[in-house]
């Protein structure tokens, strides 16, 4: 019966964040991994010697990361909002 | 209810299906190696791989199950298309793909062993293996349920031309033809769920017209609000459901159960997913597929999660909801067109089929054959025990489907329940070998086999029979509690691979040299190409 009495305290204690900030978590996973994309050194987007990694082709990969990531800011935003 | 196809839904149907097959046949005769069949040559480009990546992931299961979670939950399934697959795919593009493009490996557990030891990639292995196989009957399944449900076809021989369909030109292309039929099969999915969603939302009368009636039915069933809260919203529209709903998907299991472990451990660890990636030919390549399929991800709950929430609207009373899209298709698609999303739903299903085929395929000749068997094999060789273990294995997920047809559990739901008793502990073993230098074999498989005797344990004390037996109330308040499951498996395995890798003795420095940082920095030794 530990066991009932180990998910008893997780679940109240859950169910004392309140909703609309954790919709405000979900928002915020995906904003700051976008943060991250942009923070990221050159060589974890470009490697030498290969030639679509020039400058041009990282700062693609950037913007086509932010598209996936900023389509899931807005959705969970509007979640958010929805209340 | 079934429906009649018409002469031209025929001619659409053979058309398509011809075309795939020919395609994976005409790739199928340019192959000469082992390396073609299995990683296609290292030659894929990165558009046709991340199509393949969303192809794969939407299977017959996911058009017929989210739709038919949609329905009786609402829009919250679209959280394990949404945060459940987006963000683990950036994060794998950036840190996680590279490495393993790098090592040049054809299996993560082949990966798994250089980082820690045999017993760990067999463990691993063995695991997927039986994973991959198990899966690929329950997609058969999805299918002759989808098509029984529809043109009232003989669900038995639904199974075995479709498994024939798909295993022919896997059996010849390998993983070349299984990237670029996915990427015509993508095409196809897309076009045909979204003929659906349109065709839906106009006999719904819009997207206003369709949460109104949402929110009718909803009063009209007495559904209460569960969280208590002022959020006056349908059930059914909310994507954030509160942590004591009775549906599958509370906030606390959607966040820390999907986003952070089976998420990633889907994205990073699963074999069918990541093989196409380390077929690419450029390491680039390898990660500018993973956010082209993030990219295309966004849409995916929006053509298959939405249409569940119309057959909702419009037809409240099924009795099953693996029913919703099925019906939808029968209903609204006038004849001529129906071919279109039946050729979208074969897509999916023969997607996501050819691609676990040729992944069990892969691990088991290299993870297992040349590992144990014969080392010293040439690619030759290898080309050929590839294409035997693929026949096995249509002939097996033949068997299998026809055996899960006897049940009536909800296929989605069987498909996640399987993942997570070890993807877990599978991303949990992943994560430390390239994150944690300390990590050691002897913890990562002392931790992995602890996480899965969790989860296993975990389900069985769940399990009604049992805990009725044991006098106990279920441990779990939500219906199927995977994504708790994979939690608690995971947070074992790592707790478990942290004491027992402090106990060991740490790697040597060229396993250490797999050792990779968030911030995307790898170790320049591990450059095998």
């Amino acid at each position: 019966m530990w066991l009932h009495a180990i998910g008893d305290a997780i679940r109240a204690w859950l169910l004392l964040i309140p909703l609309p900030l954790v919709r405000l978590a979900f928002a915020l996973l995906p904003l700051a991994l976008l943060i991250w994309v942009w923070l990221l050194p050159r060589d974890a987007v470009e490697r030498p010697g290969e030639s679509e990694t020039r400058d041009r082709a990282a700062q693609q990969l950037k913007w086509a990361a932010t598209v996936a990531l900023g389509l899931q800011v807005v959705v969970y935003l509007m979640e958010f909002a929805a209340g | 209810m079934t429906t009649q196809l018409s002469a031209v839904d025929y001619w659409v149907l053979v058309i398509y299906l011809a075309a795939t097959v020919a395609l994976g046949l005409w790739i199928g005769s340019r192959l000469r190696t082992g390396r073609d069949f299995f990683l296609g040559g290292r030659a894929l480009p990165w558009w046709a791989i991340g199509m393949s990546l969303v192809a794969t992931d939407i299977g017959g299961t996911d058009i017929i199950g989210v739709g038919g979670m949609s329905y009786r939950y609402g829009m919250a399934v679209a959280n394990f298309e949404w945060i459940g697959c987006v963000p683990a795919m950036i994060v794998g593009a950036f840190v996680f793909i590279p490495i393993f493009w790098r090592s040049g490996v054809y299996t993560i557990p082949e990966f798994m062993e250089r980082r820690f030891n045999a017993g760990v990639r067999v463990a691993l292995a063995s695991c997927w293996l039986v994973f991959m196989a198990c899966n690929l009957g329950i997609m058969l399944l999805a299918s002759a349920r989808m098509l029984t449900a529809l043109f009232g076809w003989d669900s038995t021989l639904c199974i075995v031309i479709t498994a024939l369909l798909a295993g022919g030109y896997t059996f010849a292309g390998g993983l070349s033809a299984v990237v670029y039929t996915d990427m015509i099969q993508c095409a196809v999915m897309i076009g045909g769920c979204l003929l659906v969603l349109v065709l839906g939302l106009v006999e719904v009368g819009g997207v206003s017209q369709l949460r109104g009636r949402v929110a009718q039915l909803e009063r009209e069933q007495g559904r209460v609000e569960v969280d208590g809260s002022t959020d006056a919203r349908p059930e059914h529209l909310r994507l954030v459901l509160p942590a004591d709903t009775r549906s599958p998907f509370p906030w606390p299991g959607i966040l820390f159960g999907l986003a952070l472990i089976l998420s990633p451990a889907y994205w990073i660890g699963n074999q069918a997913i990541v093989q196409r990636s380390l077929g690419a030919k450029t390491e680039f390549q390898a990660k500018a597929a993973y956010v082209w399929g993030a990219v295309l991800k966004n849409l995916i709950p929006v053509i298959i999660a939405v249409p569940g929430l119309i057959a909702f609207a419009l037809y409240p009373r099924l009795e099953d909801p693996d029913q919703a899209f099925p019906v939808l298709v029968a209903r609204l698609l006038p004849s001529g067109i129906r071919a279109v999303f039946l050729a979208a739903f074969i897509a999916a299903l023969m997607s996501s089929m050819d691609s676990y085929l040729n992944s069990a395929s892969t691990i088991a000749t290299h993870d297992f054959y040349v590992r144990f068997v014969a080392p010293r094999a040439d690619d030759r060789k290898l080309l050929v025990v590839g294409r035997v273990i693929t026949l096995a294995l249509v002939v097996w997920a033949i068997a299998f489907a026809l055996y899960l047809a006897g049940t009536s559990k909800q296929i989605y739901t069987v498909f996640q329940t399987l993942m997570a008793f070890f993807q877990g502990p599978a991303f949990a073993v992943i994560l430390a070998g390239l994150l944690w230098r300390r990590a050691t074999g002897k913890g990562a498989l002392a931790g992995f086999l602890t996480g899965v005797a969790t989860a296993v344990s975990l389900y069985c004390l769940n399990h009604p029979a049992i805990s009725s037996a044991l006098g106990w109330t279920r441990l779990f308040q939500i219906e199927e509690p995977f994504l708790y499951f994979s939690i608690w498996a995971f947070l074992a395995t790592a707790g478990v691979l942290a004491c027992v890798s402090w106990l060991t003795t740490i790697e040597p420095e060229e396993k250490l040299a797999l050792v990779v940082s968030w911030r995307g920095r790898i170790n320049r030794r591990t450059d095998s190409s």
